[in-house]
């Protein structure tokens, strides 16, 4: 996402925050993609896309329901990828809690990438990382979100975006270890 | 679900959880009728004015931005003329020579005029005065009827018609300023 789209984004949710109704759209087309590849990507391996979907969907319920909520000094894409991470969160811990017999619960862990608890350290590492990445500014998020969407192709791989994804990455971890 | 259903959910979910939001946020009103019945405002005009009031206020705080900013300083500008009708009512009739009259009538006129100047200005310095001016003075005009019922309509009238001057100059001077 790119600083302009980051800013955007943060005026629309306002509006809509404010009952600006000219503003859903926007907001639903720019969020859904975000929120979606967001709750792919966490919980890869341990659901189906299916599933995932419906995370992602029951998030952005929870987004637009709350839009009213949404402060308008903190980045819009933080607070929304905070629900998200939360539902995901949930997902886990109901699907865990849905596993009646051991053996069930052995059989389905071998496909499993990690057990349990190493997927709510992972989430809970997910969620210090959006605390942490608010404190950056604009220009450093996008470029570590286009870093992170972009990790193989070729397109983001020029010599100035690499320096600036140097210094992002640099000021990332700063703000790191001043939170610990 | 698919795409259309899943954005026609959201938008329920969000105008869902801003009516229930709004009627929240109304319900304090209900404490001026209250008010006005502790201060000898009729019952009967008191809960017509409670239903009319909250309906005022959920309908403005769930449709949001100048509605919903409006409603409050109606709210307040509307205590003027319900003050001065109080005021007028503990004072009694006036009297010269040989008869005497009560001064609710003229007290309602006068707060109803200084709460239309106040609505009117609020009004004149928003983004849609005309809206502005239709939510804070419906507001100002069921609070003050609160205290102007202690001589039946006419009371009534005189505030609708002290309230009713400024708001449509100002409504006026707005339609002129308008463009074609």
């Amino acid at each position: 996402m790119t600083p302009d789209t980051l800013r955007e984004l943060d005026q629309a949710m306002t509006r809509l925050g404010d009952g600006d109704r000219s503003a859903f759209d926007e907001v639903f087309r720019t969020l859904w993609p975000r929120v979606l590849a967001f709750c792919v990507h966490v919980l890869s391996g341990r659901t189906g896309h299916a599933d995932s979907e419906d995370v992602a969907q029951r998030a952005l319920l929870k987004v637009f329901e709350r839009a009213s909520e949404y402060d308008s000094s903190k980045p819009a894409i933080s607070w929304v990828l905070a629900i998200a991470g939360w539902e995901c969160r949930t997902a886990l811990k109901s699907q865990s809690r849905r596993k009646e017999s051991p053996q069930e619960a052995i059989a389905s862990r071998a496909d499993e990438r990690a057990t349990p608890e190493e997927c709510i350290l992972h989430l809970d590492f997910l969620a210090s990382l959006e605390t942490i990445l608010v404190e950056l500014s604009p220009a450093d998020r996008a470029t570590l979100a286009t870093a992170f969407e972009q990790e193989s192709s070729e397109s983001a791989s020029g010599p100035s975006f690499r320096k600036r994804k140097q210094r992002a990455l640099e000021r990332l971890r700063q703000a790191w270890r001043r939170a610990l | 679900m698919n795409h259309p259903d899943f954005r026609r959910a959201a938008r329920v979910a969000y105008e869902q959880h801003r009516a229930r939001s709004a009627a929240l946020f109304a319900l304090p009103l209900l404490l001026f009728p209250v008010l006005g019945c502790c201060l000898g405002a009729a019952e009967r005009t008191a809960c017509v004015v409670a239903i009319a009031l909250l309906a005022v206020g959920v309908v403005a705080l769930w449709r949001g931005q100048v509605a919903a900013r409006a409603l409050w300083p109606g709210v307040l500008a509307g205590l003027l003329p319900l003050g001065l009708a109080l005021a007028a009512r503990s004072y009694g009739h006036a009297c010269l020579g040989g008869s005497c009259t009560s001064l609710c009538v003229p007290a309602c006129a006068l707060g109803g005029l200084l709460a239309g100047v106040a609505v009117a200005y609020a009004a004149r310095r928003s983004k849609a005065p005309a809206r502005y001016a239709l939510v804070a003075g419906s507001a100002a005009l069921l609070v003050g009827c609160l205290g102007c019922s202690c001589v039946g309509y006419a009371g009534m009238l005189g505030l609708a018609l002290g309230l009713g001057v400024p708001l449509a100059v100002v409504s006026a001077y707005c339609m002129q300023k308008m463009p074609a």
